[in-house]
């Protein structure tokens, strides 16, 4: 038990050095100006105010987390390494999955901390409380998704530099959006190769389309108690094998 | 007892594909034993922070072996090893307090027993009075000693300064000397990587001598110097001698 208390206290050093940096507030600026636009632009219309108030909302939720999942998560380790502050750290006796597994979770806690920030203001900001469970569903699915992108970050951070892996992680999370997109093209061109490169594609891929709840059609139908299981573990799988494959290419790399 | 054995060290770094790798490490072995004060010295590039690298497993040796008090290191070593940086770079945010108390979490030291041992080596460093200050606030010469701090916090058996004295005003070196003399006095293992040889002749019991790569000497610094009056004669015959060796 002892020897797991070190991953958080790393977690704790690792959040409160984001915390205390300009990126993160700049962060939360832009998310403040994202619920002032949604408020703007739902007082510009009659009919469908929640509607817009929310799906803009919401989406300017999800960007902000999933901005700190890769940016944090993409420079986490890294920015350890060209400071020199990890070398002490390492010298320390602790395995060096918990150096990987600290810094995941102190991108997760930053990740709660702006979207707990982001809904509050969200909700005392509008006049409708009606859709308390579907905005946390909503907040819950775009945890979820940080969860998966920030450890593929810091996966991909440890093997690349940080601004490939950056924009690596972006197109990570586009893909995962976009597969039914993409098969709908595929299937348009009727070509059996690429058919069977989607297959693949679909089986590599985690699949966060089934779980985008941050529209205003699920503040009226919320998704039913298996849904959000499978999102749960479906999220957790993608989780556990990114951090492994970064724990494992860590276990061996140079700190020079 | 040995408290450190190396045999056979080698270490290539690759910087690009298409160009020869580097060999920065060649066959290097030596001993170090319990309770000396050994001298780490050679010039720019010799090797001396790759083999330290080494010791601490930042970097993974292409071959050789790295015995800790005879056993293959591990985590558990881990515990009984202080480290001091080359430069010190650490988490700036944090209070000198902060600090040790990040140090001693990770090297997982019971709770109840930190405020005590602070208190001690935060006094033995001088740095009592600046205990709440954040670490950017501390001089250069303050860094090094919260760097000796956390170093000897966890009462380590084996201590590795990696130039602990570099870039320090007379006063920093002076304080940070009497920090040194006083582990000497209580004769805990060290292995001092230094450019400066008064120092080394000053602190140290034995002399570790490494150039392009491999260890040249290895043992007392008496007998190193026995037939000169100070380290720095003897080194520059050494290395004359050490030179028209490899010319022929």
């Amino acid at each position: 038990m002892n020897q797991f208390y070190s991953i958080f206290i790393l977690a704790k050093l690792n959040a409160r050095e984001w915390i205390r940096l300009k990126f993160f507030h700049i962060i939360i600026f832009f998310g403040l100006i994202f619920i002032g636009f949604s408020h703007m632009l739902s007082s510009l219309t009659f009919s469908v105010q929640e509607r817009l108030l929310y799906d803009f909302g919401l989406a300017g939720l999800e960007l902000g987390v999933i901005m700190i999942s890769s940016l944090i998560g993409t420079h986490s380790i890294q920015r350890e390494i060209d400071r020199k502050t990890l070398f002490v750290l390492l010298t320390r006796p602790i395995p060096r999955s918990h150096i990987v597994l600290g810094a995941w979770l102190s991108v997760f806690i930053l990740c709660i901390l702006f979207s707990c920030g982001f809904l509050f203001s969200l909700i005392i900001s509008s006049d409708y409380s009606n859709y308390t469970l579907g905005l946390g569903l909503a907040t819950f699915s775009s945890l979820l998704k940080a969860m998966v992108v920030s450890s593929f970050a810091i996966a991909l951070g440890l093997m690349v530099r940080p601004i490939l892996a950056l924009g690596a992680t972006i197109s990570y999370w586009i893909l995962c959006y976009s597969l039914p997109d993409i098969q709908f093209f595929i299937s348009k061109l009727k070509d059996d190769f690429l058919i069977r490169v989607f297959d693949v594609f679909e089986k590599v891929l985690p699949q966060f389309y089934r779980y985008n709840w941050k529209t205003f059609y699920y503040m009226t139908h919320l998704p039913s108690q298996s849904e959000i299981l499978w999102a749960v573990f479906h999220s957790l799988a993608w989780t556990a094998v990114w951090l492994f494959l970064a724990s494992l290419f860590f276990r061996r790399k140079e700190i020079v | 007892m040995t408290v450190l054995e190396v045999k056979s060290l080698m270490k290539k770094f690759h910087p690009d594909f298409y160009k020869k790798p580097n060999v920065v490490l060649k066959d290097v072995s030596f001993k170090i034993n319990q309770g000396r004060f050994v001298g780490f010295i050679g010039p720019n590039g010799a090797g001396k922070s790759t083999t330290i690298k080494c010791l601490l497993e930042l970097i993974f040796p292409d071959s050789g072996q790295i015995l800790f008090f005879g056993e293959k290191f591990s985590l558990k070593h881990r515990v009984k090893i202080g480290f001091l940086p080359e430069r010190p770079f650490f988490q700036e945010f944090l209070t000198g307090m902060e600090f040790l108390k990040l140090h001693w979490s990770l090297a997982q030291k019971p709770g109840e027993l930190f405020l005590q041992k602070a208190v001690e080596i935060l006094e033995l460093v001088k740095l009592a009075h600046a205990k709440d200050k954040k670490l950017k606030d501390y001089s250069k010469g303050m860094l090094q000693r919260i760097g000796i701090a956390q170093a000897m916090l966890c009462d380590p058996e084996f201590l590795i300064l990696d130039e602990p004295m570099s870039g320090l005003d007379p006063d920093g070196r002076i304080l940070i000397k009497r920090i040194l003399k006083v582990l000497r006095e209580k004769k805990m293992t060290v292995l001092m990587s230094s450019h400066l040889l008064e120092d080394v002749e000053e602190l140290c019991d034995d002399l570790l001598i490494m150039h392009a790569g491999s260890v040249v000497y290895s043992g007392a610094i008496e007998n190193f110097k026995k037939n000169y009056s100070t380290l720095e004669e003897a080194y520059s015959k050494f290395k004359v001698d050490l030179n028209e060796n490899l010319n022929a």
